[in-house]
């Protein structure tokens, strides 16, 4: 934390600190940076990465816009901006170190949950589902009480925690795999019946864990590892576009997708999943926040030209936006 | 019981907490309304189920029963889905139960060895019929290894309990779940299809659910405590040694503790039949009839499928006999008989006879290969 240092000088200049520990390398932050003060360090941390940080004097530039906090999918940065009481970085729910490539959006994902959970004041009636993807481990990195469930049944689980717990919040974290592979009977069934789930679906458009297979999301074109010339509509069906189809259940009172490629998306995404569970009190049905995900390992790219395919490719085919408000409009 | 005055039950009596409590009235009910009404004076708290023959009269009683009394009764889109709604409510801490036939227990394998794996107590109900495949809808005891070998992966073990009679429905009904919650276990009541649709006189008894352990586990809000995790991966491999390594001394205990079965006029019995369920509910008639002719032959009925009751086999005594298993399949349960007569050191011959495919076996037929079987013995 030699930043720390560099940041420590005038009352008014900003705080920016960067957890060499943490950070793996991804660069997120210094594409993010508009002031572009953003580097890697020469050195290497334990990881055997080198770790971002602000340039030398860098600090008099920095704006405070905390964007670099914003986007680290680690959370390994904070910002504090002495002149207003804003802050950026990590939430106490956010817990632990991921699993997660360098990159992964999967871990800015947590960030935000966190987040909202603890600025909703709900943490100690919010239980999580997590499924079996790379989100196996979720309940390693957010500080609630957590159920880990079967490949594609994270929903029926849902249900079965909150059928006589109406007081319990309870979300699941599910990719496209488990949601729209495996458990697409699970997750329409859950649209249809209504229940009070905020479902954070992750579309990365491949299977991440299992090393790059295609997904039912998979693009037309796109070469995985078991579409190794691309997908065609011929052989491989052409890609499910799932939220809509839950959002055609009645039992579904907010269908919203959106991404976390940058950080004014995450700031709206994190502005939908605070609605979503604000929906989920107030409506007691179900949720949906489907983000599109990047998955850097999976498509074989570097983090930050993966966002540049996800808005470049993926954008056209799953439309970013509301695709369906709560009855009495967007909650507050 | 329907246990005669010559009966001697082994083990733990089910479910029958304080005795001296007044008599329930006697009610007209089919096997599978007695499991459902012993199951809601459980304190079944959801139920989670999809159709299929011949079990659907539990999902039937209690869509009626539960949602009056503000409980969960939800009919899934599948037996999969079913299975995974119990164990997120098993894992918030409540008495959860789903039943199926065969082909839909199949479909559930996977969950139930995440809720063995998990350590959630919850009840399911096998309603066997003939497979395999879609097979029929008439009863059989097609199901028993996949019952007692841990169906589904990963080398789990649950208590098994296999009712004879409609007032052991209920009663077992009451057990299963008791064992359930002490164990924290996936607990497991196997009939075949003809039990669940025959009709006869009940009694419900108070559940003896004294003395469970408290649920501290469950997933009720991380409230003034730290988060819990209902949980089934371990991902390194030591750690997973052991935990399965306390799932194997925990099912070493309900082996000592759990063992139930039946001994009919076995005592003096040159051969001893031995049969579970509604078979064994036959060999019974079937022995009346070869001591009425003079033969000298018992029963041994198994209640308790896993554990399998080897002190019943024990309590026999060291006089040498012949044994005949009768099962509504190809011989399952004959290979745990032929294991536990070599590790009680007999070399007796073990006969088996069975029926397949849901065809029910008569006490005639009982009748004449026990006469066979004497007479290969040298018996008259
Ligand atoms: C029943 C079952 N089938 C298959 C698997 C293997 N498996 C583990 S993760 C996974 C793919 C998950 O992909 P996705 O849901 O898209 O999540 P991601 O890994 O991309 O985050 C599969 C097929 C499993 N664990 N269980
Ligand atoms: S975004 Fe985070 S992990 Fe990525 S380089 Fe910056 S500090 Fe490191
Ligand atoms: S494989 Fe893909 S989705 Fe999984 S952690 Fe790595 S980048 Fe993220």
């Amino acid at each position: 934390m030699t930043d720390a240092l560099v940041s420590g000088g005038t009352a008014l200049l900003p705080r920016v600190e960067f957890d060499a520990a943490r950070c793996k390398g991804c660069g997120l932050c210094i594409e993010a940076c508009p002031e572009h003060i953003v580097e890697f360090e020469h050195v290497f941390n334990q990881r055997g990465v080198q770790p971002a940080h602000l340039v030398h004097d860098g600090l008099a530039q920095c704006t405070a816009c905390g964007n670099c906090a914003v986007v680290c999918p680690d959370s390994a940065v904070e910002v504090e901006n002495r002149k207003k009481p804003l802050k950026y970085g990590r939430n106490p729910l956010r817990v632990g170190d991921t699993h997660y490539c360098p990159g992964c959006d999967e871990g800015t994902v947590h960030e935000l949950l966190a987040e909202v959970i603890d600025e909703l004041g709900i943490r100690e009636v919010t239980v999580g589902v997590a499924s079996v993807g790379c989100t196996v481990f979720a309940y390693r990195y957010i500080d609630i009480d957590w159920h880990q469930a079967a490949h594609g049944r994270a929903t029926s689980v849902a249900w079965g925690i909150e059928c006589q717990h109406p007081e319990l919040r309870v979300f699941t974290l599910q990719g496209d795999g488990d949601l729209a592979g495996i458990g697409i009977g699970e997750t329409i069934h859950a649209a249809a019946r209504g229940d009070p789930t905020v479902v954070v679906f992750l579309n990365n458009g491949i299977y991440g864990m299992t090393g790059g297979q295609m997904a039912p999301t998979t693009l037309l074109g796109q070469k995985t590892t078991t579409s190794p010339a691309g997908r065609t509509a011929r052989l491989q069906g052409s890609p499910i576009v799932m939220t809509e189809i839950m959002a055609a259940q009645a039992g579904c009172s907010f269908a919203v997708r959106t991404s976390v490629h940058d950080a004014p998306a995450i700031r709206r995404t994190k502005k939908y999943l605070r609605q979503a569970f604000l929906n989920q009190e107030k409506n007691r049905s179900l949720s949906v926040v489907e983000i599109l995900s990047a998955c850097p390992s999976g498509w074989k790219l570097e983090p930050v030209d993966a966002h540049q395919y996800l808005v470049k490719e993926m954008f056209p085919i799953y439309k970013p936006g509301v695709i369906k408000e709560p009855p009495g409009g967007m909650p507050r | 019981m329907t246990a005669g005055a010559e009966a001697v039950v082994g083990g733990r009596r089910a479910g029958q907490g304080g005795g001296e409590a007044p008599a329930a009235e006697e009610v007209l009910l089919k096997g599978c309304e007695a499991i459902a009404e012993a199951a809601i004076r459980s304190g079944l708290d959801a139920y989670f189920a999809y159709p299929i023959t011949p079990q659907t009269d539990i999902p039937e009683y209690l869509a009626e029963r539960l949602p009056p009394l503000g409980k969960t009764f939800t009919q899934a889109n599948s037996e999969i889905s079913a299975i995974n709604m119990v164990y997120g409510a098993a894992g918030t801490g409540l008495r959860v139960m789903t039943s199926s036939s065969s082909p839909g227990i199949s479909l559930k394998q996977e969950g139930i060895s995440y809720i063995a794996g998990a350590e959630l107590p919850c009840v399911i109900v096998n309603v066997m019929r003939g497979g395999p495949g879609l097979g029929t809808v008439y009863g059989s005891q097609e199901d028993y290894w996949q019952s007692v070998k841990g169906g589904g992966h990963g080398g789990y073990r649950m208590p098994v309990l296999a009712p004879a009679t409609v007032q052991e429905c209920a009663d077992l009904t009451m057990e299963v779940f008791r064992l359930a919650d002490l164990y924290r276990t996936p607990a497991l009541l196997c009939l075949d299809g003809t039990l669940g649709q025959m009709w006869e006189n009940v009694r419900f008894h108070e559940p003896d659910h004294a003395n469970l352990p408290p649920k501290t586990w469950a997933t009720t809000g991380a409230r003034g405590r730290k988060p819990n995790l209902i949980n089934s991966i371990i991902i390194e491999p030591p750690e997973l040694e052991a935990h399965n390594r306390l799932l194997q001394a925990k099912y070493a205990q309900m082996e000592q503790r759990e063992q139930r079965w039946e001994e009919y006029r076995a005592e003096d019995a040159d051969l001893v039949i031995v049969a579970f369920g509604l078979t064994g509910r036959i060999a019974r008639s079937a022995v009346d009839t070869l001591r009425s002719a003079g033969r000298r032959v018992g029963l041994l009925r198994p209640i308790s499928l896993f554990p399998f009751p080897v002190s019943g086999f024990r309590a026999l005594g060291a006089r040498p006999r012949r044994w005949l298993v009768v099962e509504m399949n190809a011989g399952q349960m004959v290979e745990d008989v032929k294991r536990t007569l070599f590790d009680l050191g007999r070399v007796e011959p073990v006969t088996f006879y069975g029926r397949l495919g849901g065809v029910i076996p008569t006490p005639d037929e009982m009748v004449e290969v026990a006469v066979k079987d004497l007479a290969a013995g040298g018996a008259r």
